[in-house]
């Protein structure tokens, strides 16, 4: 009979959270420097901005759709599905949707039953930002917001690229190989803000992040 | 475990799944499932459709074929007579999939006088029922090796005498293990590979490194290997299934909490039965009021329970039974029996255990999203195959795939001649149209022998002008030139702008066009 106790003590919580406890979803190593955590909080939203915004937003979602989190891409309708496996996302857990106007009830529905969500930035109107942010933190998903325009989503933690600078490319030589990248947090959550240099992507390195190190700050033409 | 080998009888329909569907035995009929044929008529097979081949290919072979999918109700419906013509001889049927049910021996020999009347009595009763199609029956030890015996029963019933399995089996083909669910082709192309060839050579190795090196299939394959086959029949050792059942002192009102209990019960259950290499495909589900009202229902499903399967029954069994007007006091005892059980070959390793909940949560919310956005607006990455952005992975509606069909992930390699990775993260959904001028402000074109008119210095790319610090290319591409409406001759050039912007441009009957943007 205890054990119906424990039933009826259980705290009736949405699906996705039944599946994992942990608070904290893992990012790849060269990221986690970046979030005071460690990893992206559940319940909380990232914006990515800048020039590798979108980069960006794949290599921090990276290592949660690996692990079996699905992954739901709200409003980028343009983004490339090669990109995702390029940075090392499998496929079979990713779904996008074209909202339009109803983008507020399906960020709703993504956030039920998708542990992470993508949106773009562009989608959400100034008004309804207050809405969804309390939706988010309701729910046990990790919110990415990407896009310049993320001037009026106040997000828990704000990540900006900068500076991308490219390296295998010449005066009609080479091609694009490997971009460095200075990526800056700031956001409500962070006291102060700080920077990384990040390879991003790298030029070989599945999950395409790699921390700027002495050794690999020049890269080797091959 | 200790091996209880039961002898065993094999009756195998092939290509039932046709058979159920086809009209008249002349009917030319081909059933697909997942774009693959998994069966045809006699007819379709004599043209030269194989198992396995792409629709393409089996219309190829077989013009006037008629291809539909595969419809599992009406297999089942159309093998009931089957069953009720073999009921006479044994009443535990087990029923594999329809098209194959198989047996215990051991009454049916003792009354019917030896093995050869039971083979007799069978091959009489199938020809009462399905005269036109030719049944294979296969009699061995265990019902492994007397499945894979009714498949090589091709002429004349195959009897594989007391004992005889590792004899039998050590001359065959490894690739026979693969038809009988055994192993994966996967892993008898890696086998194979290995230079073992015969389900003998597997036998003659020691079982620890089989284990070690091939895991808990490995090992099954090779205690099969070795004329061990150790699946006891669900049908004949009940007892031996696991069994959960929990009492309520305080009788439950509602049907909610009653439901919970299953959920927590089922997860037991599957975890238990997963740990031994099972999953059930059929069980027993009931449950008590405090006036001793009673419902049981037998739920079977071919694919086997997962732990939300259970639960979803539950929830419509109970709901309907605290509907109607037989419940007047509260829910004291739910129990969960299991009846029927089979393999676990391992294709629903996502669905078990802690993944559980996440995939089942993102196929609910999937629908959900298809209901707010539009079936065409809700869509998921597949592999595919091109050179061009965009092309090695399409993205389709999600109606369209198997949410749970891992395959997806399986890329194509990177076809020669697209631009090296990475690829853009942005490619546009319509052309976008671009201006690419020169120093002089001059367009830039491409001549036929792939060369630049001058190098690239402005990009107006949506009106706004950005200065070329870096770029690459021209790389020509003439795709698809066999086909003189799809062909396509265009050249590509990398570009890095002021603003540190790097993107892929096209040019293609001398207009530049944007494919892609790394941002």
């Amino acid at each position: 009979m205890a054990a119906f106790a424990d039933i009826q003590s259980m705290p009736v919580r949405p699906a996705a959270s039944l599946a994992v406890g942990e608070r904290v979803l893992p990012v790849a190593d060269a990221l986690a420097s970046l979030f005071p955590e460690g990893g992206l909080v559940r319940g909380q939203m990232v914006a990515c901005a800048g020039p590798a915004a979108r980069s960006l937003a794949l290599a921090l979602v990276a290592r949660s759709v690996v692990e079996g989190r699905w992954l739901a891409i709200v409003g980028c309708d343009d983004l490339s599905a090669e990109a995702l496996v390029e940075s090392g996302i499998p496929l079979r857990r990713v779904v996008s949707a074209s909202p339009g106007r109803a983008y507020i009830d399906a960020i709703g529905a993504g956030l039920d039953g998708f542990e992470v969500v993508i949106i773009d930035a562009a989608l959400i109107a100034h008004s309804a930002v207050h809405r969804i942010a309390q939706r988010v933190r309701s729910r046990d998903a990790v919110v990415i917001v990407v896009g310049a325009a993320s001037g009026g989503v106040q997000t828990d933690i704000a990540l900006t690229t900068h500076d991308p600078a490219w390296e295998g490319i010449g005066w009609g030589t080479g091609r694009l190989v490997a971009r460095r990248v200075r990526v800056e947090r700031a956001g409500r959550r962070t006291p102060r803000p700080i920077a990384r240099d990040l390879w991003l992507p790298a030029q070989h390195s599945a999950i395409d992040v790699e921390e700027v190190t002495a050794a690999s700050s020049r890269l080797r033409m091959v | 475990m200790s091996p209880a080998v039961v002898r065993t009888m094999t009756v195998v329909i092939p290509d039932w799944p046709a058979v159920a569907l086809q009209h008249s035995s002349d009917d030319p009929l081909v059933v697909l499932e997942r774009g693959r044929v998994i069966a045809a008529s006699a007819v379709a097979l004599q043209q030269g459709v194989r198992h396995g081949d792409r629709r393409r290919s089996a219309t190829r072979s077989c013009p006037s074929a008629r291809v539909v999918p595969r419809d599992v109700l009406a297999e089942v419906r159309a093998f009931e007579p089957v069953i009720a013509a073999l009921a006479d001889i044994s009443p535990r049927l087990e029923i594999d999939q329809p098209g194959i049910v198989r047996f215990d021996m051991r009454g049916p020999t003792r009354r019917l006088g030896g093995e050869q009347g039971v083979v007799d009595a069978v091959a009489a009763a199938l020809a009462t029922c399905c005269s036109d199609q030719t049944a294979h029956i296969g009699v061995a030890d265990g019902p492994t090796v007397s499945l894979l015996a009714a498949r090589l029963a091709v002429q004349a019933p195959l009897v594989i005498p007391v004992g005889g399995s590792a004899e039998f089996l050590a001359r065959r083909p490894i690739g026979d293990v693969a038809t009988v669910n055994v192993l994966t082709s996967e892993g008898v192309d890696l086998l194979v590979r290995l230079g073992i060839v015969t389900i003998g050579d597997l036998a003659a190795l020691d079982p620890r490194d089989v284990l070690v090196r091939f895991g808990a299939e490995g090992a099954r394959a090779h205690r099969i290997a070795t004329g061990i086959d150790d699946r006891p029949l669900a049908a004949i050792e009940p007892a031996s299934l696991p069994e959960l059942e929990r009492r309520f002192d305080d009788p439950l009102t509602t049907v909610t909490p009653a439901v919970f209990a299953i959920r927590e019960m089922s997860g037991e259950l599957v975890e238990a039965l997963s740990s031994a290499g099972l999953s059930c495909t059929s069980l027993v589900l009931s449950a008590e009021t405090e006036h001793s009202e009673w419902t049981e229902q037998h739920w079977y499903r071919a694919e086997g329970f997962n732990a939300s399967a259970i639960v979803d029954r539950a929830r419509w069994q109970l709901d309907a039974w605290a509907a109607g007007s037989a419940v007047s006091a509260g829910i004291v005892l739910v129990r969960l029996r299991v009846v029927g059980v089979r393999p676990d070959v391992g294709r629903q390793d996502g669905f078990w255990g802690g993944i559980t909940a996440a995939d089942e949560a993102a196929t609910r919310a999937v629908a959900r999203l298809v209901a707010i956005c539009g079936e065409e607006q809700v869509r998921v990455p597949v592999a595919s195959g091109g050179r061009l952005p965009g092309e090695r992975c399409i993205w389709v509606p999600v109606n369209t795939v198997d949410l749970a069909d891992a395959s997806r992930d399986e890329l194509a390699p990177v076809w020669p001649g697209s631009v090296a990775r990475p690829a853009p993260t942005s490619v546009p959904i319509s052309p976008e149209p671009v201006e690419v001028l020169g120093p002089d402000g001059s367009l830039l074109s491409v001549s036929g022998r792939g060369d630049l008119n001058t190098d690239p210095d402005v990009v107006v790319i949506g009106g706004r002008r950005r200065r070329v610090v870096a770029w690459a290319g021209p790389w020509p591409l003439l795709d698809r030139w066999w086909d003189r409406r799809g062909r396509r001759r265009l050249a590509r050039l990398q570009v890095v702008l002021d603003d540190g912007s790097a993107h892929l441009l096209a040019v293609e009957q001398r207009r530049w066009s944007l494919m892609g943007t790394h941002d």
